[in-house]
Order: structure tokens, then sequence, then C-alpha cells
């Protein structure tokens, strides 16, 4: 990093951590492993800081290790294999679509359908309509070019307004 | 940070759509404050100090040359968060505190080097007025096991302390002071010992160390907790 002092790691956690854990939640890690998570994340940038050049900006930096961090644990196998019970996810227009229950958090209402996302789609808009980067820099972060992360973007909204719209009918 | 030619985000452009009134809430999901605490506990080892100023400049007090040294973990802090929850178990004193940290009253903090913050318009001279800070300031951070216990687990001690002897915690976190002037874990001893005045009635003095405490630490993960006085 060249003119700009390097932050340490209690700077970092101090200012993102906070942000760092409602992004992995968002990317579809259970509560019950965020902590951890959020946890390999800051190891991660223990040891990687050093490293750091200032390439991007250091937040873009920090969400692209929360990116392949939560990407690693949802392909470990046992993570793989799990299908929790109490939020199923919700496939956008078919008939399995859970009815909504009257009581369910928004916040659960989020994570189910962001859940019938894939990944990369997923990514993409959590970091640019929860987490609030510009499209350039969500590409930046999930490596992809701008007008791929566009299209990834459109798509999300789409299948997540459907997937919405379907959870309503059946409810109603 | 949005630029010219991104779409509009739903949270704001429509901020009343299914999807918009989604988003938004999905943007207040954030942890609390105990889950924050106990992640940063479980980093001890890895959040590091920060640098030292490159040199102290006259005017600057102790409390401010202890924010630059300011420690690589939250121990206590997720301890903290617990014993402030309501319906929080009492832990007895551990029988291996020492018997100098087994003060029965608390001591005035404004009068030790290294600890509190000592808010308020004057405080170097408080700083000056105390006859042992010169030499405090000299002890080296690390302490041998002969010396006593560590820093994480002085602190520890008085975190374990806190409800059921609020006067030893802030004893230890006055012996945490005097050792470790430059100890990494600045933060934590703070929270403890605000958290301690708070139980021993000393409202305006816990205060006025937590305002310090935002000062020096304005981005710190503790910061909101110890401005909040009620229990989470």
């Amino acid at each position: 990093m060249s003119g700009v002092p390097r932050p340490t790691v209690r700077q970092v956690f101090d200012e993102h951590a906070r942000y760092v854990w409602r992004t992995l939640r968002h990317l579809g890690i259970p509560d019950a492993d965020a902590a951890d998570l959020c946890q390999d994340v800051f190891v991660t940038v223990h040891r990687k800081l050093p490293d750091f050049e200032g390439r991007s900006s250091l937040r873009t930096w920090l969400y692209g290790i929360c990116i392949r961090v939560a990407s690693e644990h949802r392909r470990r196998p046992y993570v793989r294999n799990e299908r929790p019970v109490s939020e199923p996810p919700l496939e956008p227009g078919s008939a399995g679509v859970p009815a909504p229950d009257a009581a369910l958090s928004e916040r659960a209402a989020v994570q189910r359908l962001l859940g019938a996302l894939d990944d990369d789609k997923r990514a993409v808009v959590v970091l640019y309509e929860i987490e609030g980067f510009s499209m350039k820099e969500v590409a930046a972060i999930v490596d992809c070019p701008l007008q791929t992360a566009y299209s990834r973007l459109h798509a999300a909204r789409e299948l997540m307004l459907t997937a919405l719209n379907a959870a309503r009918e059946a409810e109603s | 940070m949005s630029r010219e030619g991104d779409p509009q985000r739903l949270s704001k452009a429509a901020p009343d759509s299914p999807l918009g009134r989604l988003f938004t809430s999905a943007e207040r999901d954030l942890p609390t404050d105990q889950e924050l605490g106990q992640l940063a506990a479980r980093l001890a080892g890895v959040l590091e100090p920060m640098p030292l100023p490159p040199a102290a400049s006259p005017g600057l007090s102790l409390w401010a040359k202890l924010g630059a040294t300011i420690g690589l973990a939250a121990l206590v802090g997720a301890g903290v968060w617990a014993l402030r929850r309501p319906g929080a178990v009492s832990h007895a004193p551990s029988p291996v505190l020492s018997a100098s940290a087994t003060v029965a009253s608390a001591p005035d903090l404004s009068g030790l080097a290294g600890a509190p913050a000592l808010p308020g318009p004057a405080p170097a001279k408080v700083m000056n007025a105390a006859p042992q800070a010169p030499v405090l300031l000299k002890q080296p951070t690390k302490q041998t096991a002969a010396e006593g216990p560590s820093e994480p687990a002085l602190l520890e001690q008085a975190r374990r302390d806190l409800a059921a002897s609020p006067a030893a915690a802030l004893a230890l976190t006055t012996q945490h002071a005097a050792r470790f002037p430059h100890g990494v874990l600045t933060q934590e001893r703070e929270v403890i010992a605000i958290e301690a005045l708070r139980r021993l009635g000393r409202g305006a003095e816990a205060d006025r160390r937590a305002a310090a405490f935002a000062r020096a630490f304005p981005g710190s993960a503790h910061r909101r907790m110890v401005l909040d006085p009620s229990p989470k």
C-alpha cells in the first residue's frame, strides 16, 4: 500500500466485523456457523493483510475473502448434504413453496429468497442491494465482468420477485 | 457506494415494494453486541495491537498514548456482555486471585498511570500527581510468570470477579494498568472497569470513563456497550 498506512487487523475488525457477519449470513451461512466463519475471515485477514497491496479498496478485498470463505464452507460435504428443516429453500413458482408463516420474520423471508438463488447471483444481490457496493466493485469482488454482474443482479431480482409472488399466492 | 449507470437499489428507489422492504430489513440484520464481543474474544490471538506512534508529543495524554496501542483482543468484553444480560449468573471470586487484588474497596483510578481515561480538562495534571506514574510507565508489557498472572489472565480474573465482587474486579483493572501500561488489552480493561464502577454505584465516574473510552477508541467494537448503561 503506497501512501496510505496499512490498518491493523483490530482496526479492520472494529470497522467491518458487523458487516462481514451480516454478509456471511446473507450468503447462506446459518446463524450457528456465522461466528465460526466470521472468525475464519479475520484469521485470513490476519494472515494476508501484510500482503495487501491496496490495488483494490480494503473493503473490496475483505468482502472478496468473505465470498471465498462462504463458498468454501458451502462446498464442504457435511454442509452440502445438510437440508435445514426449519428453512427449506424456496423454489420459485414450484407447487412445493411453503406457505409463508404469518409470524415469519422478514429476516427469515430474505434468507429464504436468497436461498433460492445460485451462489453467483446471490453474491451479486447481497453485495449490491444489502452491502451497498457499486456494481463495478461487485464485479471485482466476485471476479466477473461488469456486464455479467449486471445480468446476475437482474436475474436475481426477477427470481426473488417471482418467488415472493408465488409464496403470496400460495398464502392466499 | 453507487456509481453512474448502476441500477437503483430497491431499498432506496422502491422502499415500499416487497423486495425493497426485505432488503431494508436485511440491512438491519446485524449481529448483536454480545455476538460481536464473543467473536472478538475468539479472535484474541489475531487482533494485533496498533503500532506505537512515532514519537510522544508533549501534549498527548497518557490515555491517548495508550489509545495508540490498543489491544489485540476483546478477550474480556464478551464476558462483560454476558454478565450484563438479564438473569446472568454471578460467579464467585476465584480462589487463585492474589491477595493483593482482593481489596475491599475500589481505589481511585484517576491517580494511576495507564488507568482510566481521565476525562475532563486536566488529565495530564492528574497523571502527574501520581507519584508512581513514571516508574510504572517504564515497566515492560510482558511479565514473567514469577511476576504474576499474564495480561489476559489478569483481565480474565477481573471479568470473572465482576458479578460477585466488582470492587475486586476494579482493583484488578488498576493492577493491570500499573503492570501493563502499554498492554494490548487496554480496551478490555476499560470495559471491565466501567462495568465495575456501574455495579459499585459509581455511575457518574463510569459515565466519564465511558465517554473518555469513546473518545479514545471511536471505532471500538465495545463502544456501544460502554456508552449504554442499560443491560442488553
